[in-house]
């Protein structure tokens, strides 16, 4: 039982960078991907053709690829990003271009007289937008968002090819140290409570935004 | 001075002519219905009065401003867009399938361009919506949202809505088109009352005995052309073509 507390301590430290990406990644992705999103649907042809290669790269690659590319690849061009500003940076980005594509869909998925009444009452793009569109969009593209946030507290794993010391490089270094699974089940249950806990918010969210159906 | 005046409208979409070199003038209180066959461009007029639809060629006028002004050779004419924008805060809109705001209650619907567009203080925006809902009898839905309430509701909600920003001018497009017949009548004494309180209205509408009953003019649009202008009288018991006798015949 000692060992096991013991063992828990050390991955709950990797535990706590996991969280930092987490939260680093949905504050800089969402807002992002809402505003490439409103790009996309009613902003110039350019910037939505701009914006459907920005997807269809980070989209179309393997995260890992990119996470190497914005550590190391970047050296080349004479920038080397810390670990955390690299992970940060790339996570961000790739979620954004999913995300962006979700709320796309969900702003493309209401009805065309919301716009209409929002401008026959004078309102503007943004007041129509903020206000009618995108609360809206927001509740349809609530199942979808769960999947990617379910998704990124397990992707969060891939910054250990970048030497950070995440939830399962801590339970990875127990297990090379004392040859026993006891880590990886720990780590387990420590990823199953955070996907857990990120079901129960989106669950609650979508219960409190039934009201209107 | 006419509240609304329209000059030469021509709207196509592609090749179609929806509307065909319309021009209309409305008074202030008169009540003008517009009927004909559907695809005649009723509604599509309509929407060109609020530039939810953009006018081709001919120009528009709210109580003697110009909203907007396209000449044959598609020139738009330069215009303020502060006084446009003033000149359009005198149009309301009532829609066939009635755009309420699915995710607000029946009064935030209401309050909701007051506050946001007006930027009018909230205790005086509620106090307003609360007494237009009490005119159109939901005083009781305040807190309903638009899936809670019937067809009727929604409409008698999105006219309260409309009144809520105080226009000079009511468009209203079929607004009794998407109810159940049961529900028609609600909506229409809603409609009637406004008529007798002098509110400057236009009503696209397939209700011909409410058209006959309310309006002080009736307008027969085919194939995107004014076809007759009149008194109900006229228009119902002799019209000069005969295919709105045709038409009208098939209707009622």
């Amino acid at each position: 039982m000692e060992y096991i507390l013991s063992i828990t301590g050390h991955i709950l430290k990797g535990c706590g960078l996991t969280l930092q990406i987490y939260f680093v990644t949905v504050i800089g992705s969402v807002p992002l991907a809402i505003l490439f999103a409103l790009g996309r649907t009613s902003g110039p042809k350019f910037l939505d053709k701009a914006l459907g290669i920005y997807a269809w790269i980070f989209r179309g690659t393997p995260l890992l690829l990119q996470l190497f590319f914005f550590y190391y690849g970047l050296t080349i061009f004479g920038i080397s990003l810390p670990p955390f500003g690299a992970a940060a940076l790339t996570f961000i980005i790739n979620y954004a271009a999913y995300m962006m594509e979700i709320f796309r869909s969900g702003i493309q998925s209401i009805d065309k007289g919301q716009y209409e009444a929002a401008r026959a009452l004078n309102m503007s793009y943004w007041q129509t937008m903020w206000r009618i569109i995108l609360p809206q969009a927001f509740k349809r593209t609530l199942p979808p968002s769960t999947n990617e946030a379910i998704t990124l507290v397990k992707d969060t794993a891939l910054v250990v090819v970048i030497g950070m010391g995440e939830l399962l490089r801590s339970a990875k270094e127990i297990f090379t140290r004392d040859f026993t699974i006891t880590p990886f089940v720990i780590a387990a249950i420590f990823y199953l409570l955070l996907t857990s806990v990120v079901i129960n918010v989106f669950r609650t969210l979508e219960k409190k935004l039934e009201v209107y159906d | 001075m006419a509240m609304v005046k329209l000059a030469n409208i021509h709207k196509y979409f592609g090749d179609v002519k929806a509307v065909d070199g319309v021009d209309l003038e409305v008074t202030p209180g008169e009540v003008v219905s517009i009927i004909g066959p559907s695809g005649s461009g009723k509604s599509t007029l309509l929407r060109c009065i609020n530039q939810l639809e953009t006018v081709n060629i001919g120009r528009v006028e709210i109580e003697g401003q110009a909203v907007v002004e396209i000449d044959d050779e598609g020139h738009r004419t330069h215009l303020d867009k502060g006084k446009v924008i003033a000149a359009q805060k005198k149009l309301g809109m009532v829609f066939q399938h009635f755009n309420l705001f699915p995710h607000k209650t029946v009064l935030e619907n209401v309050i909701e361009a007051p506050l946001v567009v007006n930027k009018e203080n909230r205790r005086s925006a509620v106090a307003r919506a609360e007494k237009l809902l009490e005119r159109v009898g939901l005083a009781d839905k305040h807190n309903a949202y638009p899936s809670q309430i019937s067809g009727g509701q929604k409409q008698r909600v999105a006219i309260a809505r409309a009144l809520g920003m105080e226009p000079d001018i009511l468009l209203c497009d079929e607004p009794t088109s998407a109810l159940d017949p049961e529900l028609v009548g609600e909506v229409l004494a809603v409609l009637r009352d406004l008529a007798h309180a002098n509110m400057t209205m236009l009503v696209v509408t397939h209700e011909m005995a409410f058209a006959r009953e309310i309006s002080d003019r009736v307008i027969f649009m085919d194939q995107g052309k004014v076809l007759e202008d009149g008194s109900p009288e006229k228009i119902f018991k002799q019209p000069d073509h005969p295919r709105i006798r045709d038409f009208i015949s098939k209707m009622i």
